[in-house]
């Protein structure tokens, strides 16, 4: 264990998280359940005795501590249960269906915005104070304060309605097009973060005397920015990674309802407004999960990246 | 005081000044119908300077109606997480042991999911509407005060003049209330200001979605969803709530971090 210290913390990390996840699911399970109203009663109006064999059916005729102790049965194996509103179809069935295609459009969006965060950055922090400087400084703060429902509508308006250049929405597995949209409205404004972040850290270490030394030895000034300068301003990035990928789950909910995309978000505001219990639990979990897991992620690379925050893990400081 | 401050701040009054008085500027109101002229775009006929919806209403009037909303229920949900997110916070950092780590642990949870499922969750349980939308907003802005409240209470908690305190053998509600507690307000106020245009964001993505404020009251938020919705035949009713929002989540965003410097700067 000694000898890889970071594989102790990823399994503490891992152990901490569980009792989160308990928690978040109990009491999504109590908000849920809490809630007025039930799944089966704006249908037509159901005879009694239908909608007893209907409560029966879906076990919500047992008593509350015992729906809770069946549903937490069903977790640990996998199952999230039946959905009480889509006929037929098991919450699982609807998670493995949708996590694909919002993995594939948050994982581009987020590439994305890394590529525009950091080099806008980069090149924000080497011209600082000059009017490239300036104008990508704005054009950050305008991204940031562009939501993805007001960014899609707007590109969908230019580049669908106007030029007809994309579709407007929907999706046919593997047609890339249909992905070019949504992907820069959810990347906009994480990009946008990423490069005001990436600027001011890039700018700390321009100023460091490390940097100065390295320009003294006679090195060139693109190996200067690229390792000496680059690896230490993406630290503070990584770690806002996490939080920013969690932002991009979120954004994801919005971009998939406007275009129409078979993502994760599909059913789920629905589900929460007629009172799909089963599927806004599970879809509720799996993206605690997920959460869980990309800060795990983001915590590591910050880790591989930085030596300084290795060197503070290895001999056991604690972080703070 | 910077030009580009003062031009912000004109513009955060012009905006304010908007919400508050602009529907006055037109004969409309915002749940009257134009019988004669339901979606007619930007125009001087019967003074709808920025067009009409589908049912015919003033697009000026509810986008100002819809701001006026939005920026309430952004600072009255930014009110309430301070308020909340301050005291647990200063709690869990004076006391310490298990509060303390109750506190982190509610806070933990909260940022396990995405704020935009923590809201919906919870507009499952009060219903739609705009108190719902309220206390989800005040519960997202009481996650990151409680976490700021009490990381800047333990570190006053090691302050030279705390520990002098301290060994004077003052009072722990006296050292509390005489030399925390106004060290707190800078921070607090930061807070405030970070907080507002992104909870004016979130009111916009949950109206949006469906799950805030409902027709027919207007919000930024669901102004945008109907503009969406109409944006082929009527671009005019997104443009006008689009273009609004991103002025004051900007405005507000780059005050925001302009004050935020200034304090830095004065510590």
């Amino acid at each position: 264990m000694t000898r890889h210290p970071w594989l102790r913390l990823v399994a503490g990390r891992l152990l901490a998280a569980i009792p989160t996840l308990w928690i978040v699911v109990t009491l999504s399970f109590l908000l849920v359940r809490l809630a007025p109203g039930s799944p089966f009663e704006d249908e037509q109006r159901l005879p009694p005795a239908v909608r007893a064999n209907l409560d029966r059916a879906y076990g919500l005729d047992q008593p509350l501590p015992v729906q809770y102790a069946r549903y937490l049965a069903g977790l640990v194996q996998g199952d999230l249960g039946p959905s009480l509103r889509q006929r037929d179809r098991r919450v699982v069935d609807l998670v493995r269906e949708g996590l694909p295609v919002s993995l594939t459009l948050g994982g581009l969006a987020l590439s994305l915005s890394l590529l525009l965060g950091v080099s806008g950055g980069l090149l924000c922090a080497v011209a600082r104070g000059r009017a490239v400087d300036r104008w990508l400084g704005r054009a950050a703060v305008l991204a940031v304060a562009l939501p993805p429902y007001v960014t899609a509508p707007l590109l969908v308006l230019v580049f669908a309605v106007g030029t007809g250049w994309l579709p407007v929405a929907g999706w046919e597995a593997g047609r890339p097009a249909d992905l070019v949209l949504p992907v820069i409205a959810l990347a906009l404004p994480t990009a946008g973060g990423l490069m005001r972040l990436l600027r001011a850290s890039a700018l700390d270490v321009l100023d460091s005397p490390a940097i100065l030394a390295a320009r003294a030895r006679g090195l060139s000034a693109r190996r200067v920015l690229l390792v000496h300068v680059l690896p230490p301003a993406l630290s503070p990035v990584i770690a806002y990674l996490g939080g920013a990928a969690a932002a991009l789950l979120g954004g994801s909910l919005v971009v998939e309802t406007v275009f129409g995309l078979p993502g994760m978000g599909r059913f789920l505001v629905e589900g929460a407004l007629n009172r799909d219990y089963t599927l806004v639990l599970g879809k509720v979990v799996v993206y605690a999960v997920l959460v869980l897991l990309l800060n795990l992620a983001a915590d590591l690379a910050a880790l591989g990246v930085d030596p300084r925050l290795r060197e503070r893990v290895y001999r056991g400081v604690p972080e703070s | 005081m910077t030009r580009r401050v003062r031009v912000l701040q004109a513009l955060l009054v012009l905006m304010v000044l908007v919400a508050l008085v602009g529907p006055l500027l037109s004969p409309w109101t915002a749940a009257q119908l134009d019988w004669d002229a339901p979606a007619v775009g930007p125009t001087v006929w019967h003074a709808h300077l920025f067009g009409t919806d589908t049912l015919g209403r003033d697009v000026w009037v509810r986008t100002c109606e819809g701001l006026r909303v939005s920026l309430w229920i952004a600072l009255a949900a930014t009110g309430i997480g301070l308020l909340i997110g301050g005291f647990s916070g200063a709690l869990a950092g004076t006391v310490g042991g298990g509060v303390d780590a109750l506190v982190m642990r509610a806070v933990d949870v909260g940022y396990a999911l995405p704020v935009v499922l923590l809201a919906l969750l919870l507009s499952v349980v009060l219903g739609r509407g705009t108190g719902s939308l309220v206390v989800a907003a005040s519960t997202v802005g009481w996650l990151s005060t409680a976490r700021m409240v009490r990381a800047e209470t333990r570190r006053l908690a090691c302050a030279p003049y705390v520990l002098a305190a301290t060994v004077m053998g003052v009072g722990r509600v006296r050292i509390f209330t005489r030399h925390v507690l106004p060290n707190l307000l800078g921070p607090v106020l930061v807070q405030a200001t970070v907080s507002v245009p992104s909870l004016v964001v979130l009111e916009s993505f949950l109206s949006f979605l469906g799950l805030g404020v409902q027709e027919p009251g207007a919000s930024l938020g669901n102004l945008l969803h109907d503009g969406a919705r109409e944006m082929e035949r009527a671009p005019w009713l997104l443009i006008a709530p689009a273009a609004l929002l991103v002025t004051v989540v900007g405005t507000l965003t780059a005050l925001g971090e302009a004050w935020r410097d200034r304090i830095a700067h004065a510590d």
